[in-house]
């Protein structure tokens, strides 16, 4: 995943809050998956395809912080986004 | 085909029926709608051996409970069909049909069946969820003795579709109790017992509350208290958020394995995730003895006294 690549959420997923908890369904494989805090928040600005940086500078502004300082995080939390099919990334990254 | 029993209610609908069902309370033209359900005996489909459920071509549901009865769950119908197995205990037979059987109706219906007991406080319905033992129908019981109607035992109905304001359909005020909460309680001749004998497994007694109120009309619901097995010396509630409310709820759906077989997942998520956000979910811890029991009914009592509930409220 690099700074051009384009992230958009994948199909199939059912979301729903609960208090400061994501709950997400996929509605196929049963899988669940659950997103807290700045987690949720990531999955809210995928409603459009976003790029890292898009993301990055996003949750900057909201918290007050560098995005420098919150992109370590977001890449990683992308990853496990990706690992559980919740998001597509194009180009496609090659395994 | 006689149905010559009913009409009952039975979460809001109207029930007809070959077998006598004594739990259920008389057909009220109150309740809000209509829709009809029938429960006739006959022979279910020749598909060969039957496993412990089955999913036929034509979306009907079949439910074998060895030496028990088999049940047909039709779909294209509001129709029950009971092929009952030898000399089946016809109390047994209502057990399971209040049970699986209502859990999959309810799933067939847009319900979301919630196992537990539900008793009706200051107007709204507070649900005692958990697994099988962990004293549902007993904390019930204490609190149906006090005056407070009884809505249901086992399955709990709840209609998700409004936001904000999940509705519990009422079964019947009858409660399924062991043998240690029967002698506890000391319900004598109010008891029905199963045919199976005392100290086994089958053996379990029902009984009904009828000095309370029957209430047949839906109504809304003002917490969830799941329960622990009892333990330790406080009785104390403990308020639950987010991916834990859900996973508690989500534990206790009636039969779940059935809705899901039946390909429901998303509407389970959807009845799931509308409760946990509606309604607050405690996890409810008590001491183990019996004799203490009052102080988790004070504690319910106290907690749900003159609360109105409101539509999408959780303190």
């Amino acid at each position: 995943m690099n700074d051009n690549s384009v992230i958009v959420r994948a199909d199939g997923w059912l979301t729903a809050w609960i208090d400061n908890d994501l709950m997400m369904m996929h509605a196929e494989s049963n899988f669940y998956l659950n997103l807290s805090g700045s987690g949720g928040r990531i999955w809210e600005l995928l409603e459009h395809p976003c790029t890292v940086p898009d993301l990055c500078n996003a949750l900057a502004s909201e918290f007050d912080i560098q995005p420098e300082t919150v992109r370590p995080e977001v890449l990683a939390f992308l990853d496990q986004l990706f690992l559980r099919k919740a998001i597509d990334v194009d180009p496609p990254i090659l395994a | 085909m006689s149905l010559q029993f009913g009409p009952y209610v039975l979460c809001g609908w109207k029930v007809f029926s070959d077998m006598e069902l004594p739990e259920l309370s008389a057909w009220s033209a109150t309740v809000p709608k209509e829709q009809t359900l029938r429960i006739q005996f006959g022979a279910l489909p020749d598909t060969g051996e039957i496993s412990h459920f089955a999913v036929t071509e034509e979306e009907d549901v079949l439910l074998r409970v060895p030496g028990v009865a088999g049940f047909h769950l039709h779909a294209a119908e509001h129709r029950v069909t009971i092929q009952m197995e030898g000399s089946s205990d016809p109390l047994l037979v209502r057990n399971f049909l209040y049970g699986s059987v209502l859990a999959v109706l309810c799933y067939k219906r847009g319900l979301f069946p919630l196992h537990g007991a539900s008793v009706l406080l200051n107007g709204s319905a507070v649900i005692l969820s958990g697994p099988s033992g962990s004293g549902k129908s007993t904390l019930a019981t204490a609190l149906a003795r006090r005056g407070h109607p009884l809505l249901c035992d086992d399955v709990c109905a709840i209609d998700t579709k409004v936001p904000g304001r999940p509705l519990l359909w009422p079964a019947f005020p009858r409660v399924k109790l062991l043998a240690d909460a029967i002698s506890n309680f000391e319900l004598g001749a109010a008891m029905t017992y199963s045919r199976a004998a005392s100290g086994t497994k089958g053996h379990f007694g029902m009984t009904a509350f009828s000095s309370t109120a029957v209430v047949s009309c839906p109504v809304p619901v003002a917490a969830v208290y799941a329960l622990e097995s009892p333990s330790g010396d406080k009785v104390e509630r403990s308020l639950q958020k987010g991916k834990d409310a859900f996973l508690l709820l989500d534990s206790q759906a009636h039969r779940g394995w059935m809705g899901r077989n039946l390909g429901l997942h998303g509407q389970l998520f959807r009845h799931i995730t509308a409760l946990a956000s509606s309604v607050p979910v405690y996890l409810l811890r008590r001491p183990r003895v019996l004799e203490r029991l009052d102080e988790t009914a004070n504690l319910l009592e106290t907690a749900h006294h003159d609360q109105p509930v409101i539509a999408g409220s959780k303190s």
